[in-house]
């Protein structure tokens, strides 16, 4: 260990009971200056990590360092850590001034630091006028732009959000999430941010760890993610994906052969095991073409049109293919798409890298849905 | 429509409005008109008193006026209303009763010779002004007198508010002590209340569950049993005067007296009102989330701080609703001060007891009663006033 990340968690481990682990084995370096988001579902045990990073929680084995030095037995008060909560947690009984001014005084800071200070943190969020009013007479938005004021006015070296925007409606949502990637660049501030909202981690990231059942699926940035996930659970989880499930038959290191109801589809290795095993091939729905002109995909196979969704700027097409339904099909809203019906007979195509052969294993035994317009919006978005 | 709910709603109400009027406000009505109306003597005494109004108050009254006195002791003697008559002007006077009951009890012999010369024979008090004074005073339907004496006040001869002698002045002293003792118990329960509560609120849900019964189970106990626990316990010869004795703190010859006196009654009644402490302040450090420590302390407050500025004042509320609770109860307290207090721990409704079941003396009973509502509603306004009754929060 010659040169560490500002921020590392090796091998940390804990458990409330001493039976079942909240987070196991968790292992994450974070550079200063970089904004990584812990992604999971409720009870991936991505809340858990941010406690024991600021202190709240002891970790039951394993270590975290912050700015190169173990911080397991450093108190909470000491680590000068920003920490952004769910339910905001401001200080009902002060204003919105003394909410602030409470870490610099606390620093025991003069007086007319404390005074100037404030006021700069309120500016910061546009919330000058509301220094002398108490949080229950503000909004949900304004309440959380305090939190985050409050949380950024001592300077701390890192940042740690908690589903800080968990409560906001959707709107609102997406403006916070831009307020707070703003911040974090101008700032130049180390930040650790947890949500369940794949849509929240693509935006702001610059890398996301993708958490299943205490553990970490995968660290990347939002790109490889969605391009290149490692692991079933993620291709699941990040955007919207068709799984098809078939055996091995045969595989190289740039292409395996997998049987689907007596068909073969060729498939992008990406975590399988031995031929005659079973895997799980993953293609994203707007990466799968509609009649395309013969011989540019590998792979083409017939399928039944069941159902048309129109979402507006784009189309829903679901088939049934290879002797399974609800196959996904995403094609843009441009002209000369129509003409296609339910119950005609279409061809669909698609690329050997398209199809990520996946380990069956590695499925969460319950995918979390997600909402597909948005992630649709985000897909394209990352691809272009 | 609206009105038609509005009618259910008075109906509905209606059984304990009426339960209401009939245990509460008419019983605290008549207890309030007593302690200020007091028509004994004009009753018994109406002639003589109505010609007493002629008299100047000093030197003697007419023969008229000794032979109505005459009568109508004779007629309370027959209708055996005179033992009132006596104690209540014994309570004026000292020494009265056996004045009356005596002249009575001769009436019955005497002829009826100018009754001015009978009665002095019969007495000499008859011969004083003294007596007629007390007839004049006592006579008034409408009295202050029980106020007056609640507050270790009485009238002198001439009508004047004068201080009771010293050795009789005991009521002002009772009702500071009082005070001083509620608000003493008031604070042990919350110094032990509020250490317990947060106990109960940061513990984990089973353990939580467990500590909450605990403080519930006095509730399941006659008052009367957890009282004489005490007794067996702090006695002479009890459990912790016996452990005293044993690991060596106390020789035997010099065991404790914690029991009848004012640590009895103190330690008793602490723990009879702990779980009105512990209630409200608990129910309201529920309420508080437990990220508001986290992120105090994440700001940088250490625990101390974090606790003082953040914790403490969320939880204030609770803390005020408990002290008002516990001290409106200690103030009023009868049962464990009568049971464990012996002659130093009684405090005023001791008194007030022993007016109404002892002596007798129901108008000084309802006056002290109505001193000690107007005291604790003046510290119940000072409370609003100085930390608000909005404030103060039963849960969360």
């Amino acid at each position: 260990m010659t040169s560490h990340a500002f921020v590392e968690f090796f091998n940390v481990s804990k458990s409330y009971d001493g039976q079942t682990f909240s987070v196991l084995d968790f292992s994450l370096s974070v550079e200063r200056g970089e904004f990584v988001t812990l992604l999971g579902p409720s009870g991936s045990g991505k809340t858990t990590c941010l406690k024991m990073l600021a202190g709240f929680e002891e970790p039951s084995s394993g270590e975290i360092w912050l700015n190169s030095r173990p911080v397991n037995q450093v108190k909470p008060w000491k680590r000068n850590i920003g920490v952004v909560f769910q339910h905001y947690a401001l200080f009902p009984h002060m204003t919105i001034g003394e909410n602030l001014a409470f870490p610099l005084q606390a620093r025991r800071l003069p007086r007319d630091d404390i005074t100037r200070s404030v006021m700069r943190a309120l500016d910061m969020v546009q919330l000058r006028d509301f220094a002398e009013r108490r949080p229950a007479q503000l909004s949900g938005g304004q309440q959380q732009r305090v939190a985050i004021a409050r949380a950024l006015v001592f300077e701390p070296d890192l940042v740690l959000m908690d589903e800080p925007l968990g409560a906001l409606d959707r709107r609102l949502r997406e403006e916070m999430q831009y307020e707070i990637r703003r911040l974090q660049q101008r700032l130049e501030v180390t930040m650790i941010y947890v949500t369940h909202d794949q849509g929240e981690a693509m935006v702001l990231s610059d890398r996301v760890a993708v958490m299943e059942q205490g553990r970490i699926c995968q660290v990347a940035s939002p790109e490889a993610l969605y391009e290149e996930p490692q692991r079933l659970f993620v291709a699941n989880f990040i955007g919207e994906n068709n799984q098809v499930e078939g055996r091995i038959v045969n595989h190289d290191p740039d292409e395996c052969q997998v049987e689907v109801a007596g068909q073969i589809i060729r498939a992008f290795p990406v975590a399988i095991d031995e031929n005659d095993s079973h895997t799980c091939l993953t293609i994203r729905p707007e990466r799968v073409a509609l009649n395309p002109p013969p011989d540019l995909y590998p792979n083409c196979f017939e399928a039944e049109v069941e159902d048309i969704i129109f979402m507006g700027d784009h189309l829903r097409i679901h088939a049934a293919l290879l002797g399974r339904s609800q196959f996904i099909v995403k094609i843009p809203n441009v002209i000369g798409h129509g003409g296609i019906l339910p119950g005609d007979t279409v061809t669909l195509g698609w690329l050997v890298t398209d199809c990520r052969a996946l380990d069956l294993k590695q499925a969460s035994p319950q995918p979390i849905n997600r909402n597909t317009t948005v992630n649709t919006n985000l897909g394209s978005e990352q691809l272009l | 429509m609206l009105n038609k709910a509005r009618t259910g709603a008075i109906l509905l109400a209606l059984p304990l409005t009426a339960f209401i009027l009939v245990t509460f406000v008419a019983p605290l009505g008549s207890m309030f008109m007593r302690s200020l109306y007091d028509p004994l003597v004009a009753d018994i005494m109406p002639e003589t008193l109505a010609a007493l109004e002629e008299w100047d108050g000093t030197g003697l009254p007419a023969e008229q006026v000794y032979a109505l006195a005459a009568r109508e002791l004779g007629l309370a003697r027959e209708e055996k209303t005179i033992g009132r008559l006596a104690t209540r002007l014994n309570r004026d006077t000292s020494g009265m009763r056996s004045v009356i009951m005596r002249s009575g009890r001769a009436l019955k012999r005497a002829g009826d010779a100018p009754w001015s010369e009978t009665l002095p024979d019969i007495n000499p008090a008859w011969g004083e002004a003294d007596i007629w004074q007390a007839l004049v005073r006592t006579g008034a339907r409408v009295t202050p007198i029980y106020y007056l004496n609640a507050l270790d006040l009485t009238l002198d001869s001439d009508g004047g508010v004068v201080r009771q002698p010293e050795d009789r002045r005991i009521y002002g002293t009772l009702f500071i002590k009082t005070i001083r003792v509620s608000l003493v118990i008031t604070l042990l329960c919350l110094a032990i209340g509020y250490p317990v509560a947060w106990l109960i609120a940061h513990s984990p849900p089973r353990m939580s569950r467990m500590l909450l019964v605990l403080v519930l189970v006095p509730f399941w106990t006659s008052l009367l049993v957890r009282t004489t626990s005490w007794i067996v316990l702090l006695q002479q010869q009890g459990v912790v005067n016996d452990l005293l004795v044993r690991v060596g703190i106390v020789a035997d010859e010099q065991r404790l007296t914690m029991i009848h006196n004012m640590t009895g009654t103190l330690v008793a009644m602490t723990h009879v009102l702990l779980p009105f402490m512990i209630l409200p302040i608990y129910s309201v450090m529920r309420g508080i989330p437990a990220v508001q420590m986290q992120a105090a302390m994440s700001l940088g407050a250490n625990w101390p701080r974090a606790f003082r500025q953040v914790y403490l004042p969320q939880s204030l509320p609770g803390v005020g609703a408990g002290c008002l609770l516990v001290f409106i109860l200690a103030i009023g307290y009868y049962i464990t001060p009568a049971l464990v207090g012996g002659q130093s721990g009684q405090l005023i409704s001791n008194f007030i007891a022993y007016h109404i079941q002892t002596s007798l003396n129901w108008g000084l009973a309802a006056a002290l009663g109505c001193v000690l509502f107007v005291a604790v509603l003046l510290l119940f306004l000072l409370y609003d006033r100085v930390l608000g009754l909005d404030r103060m929060r039963l849960g969360a």
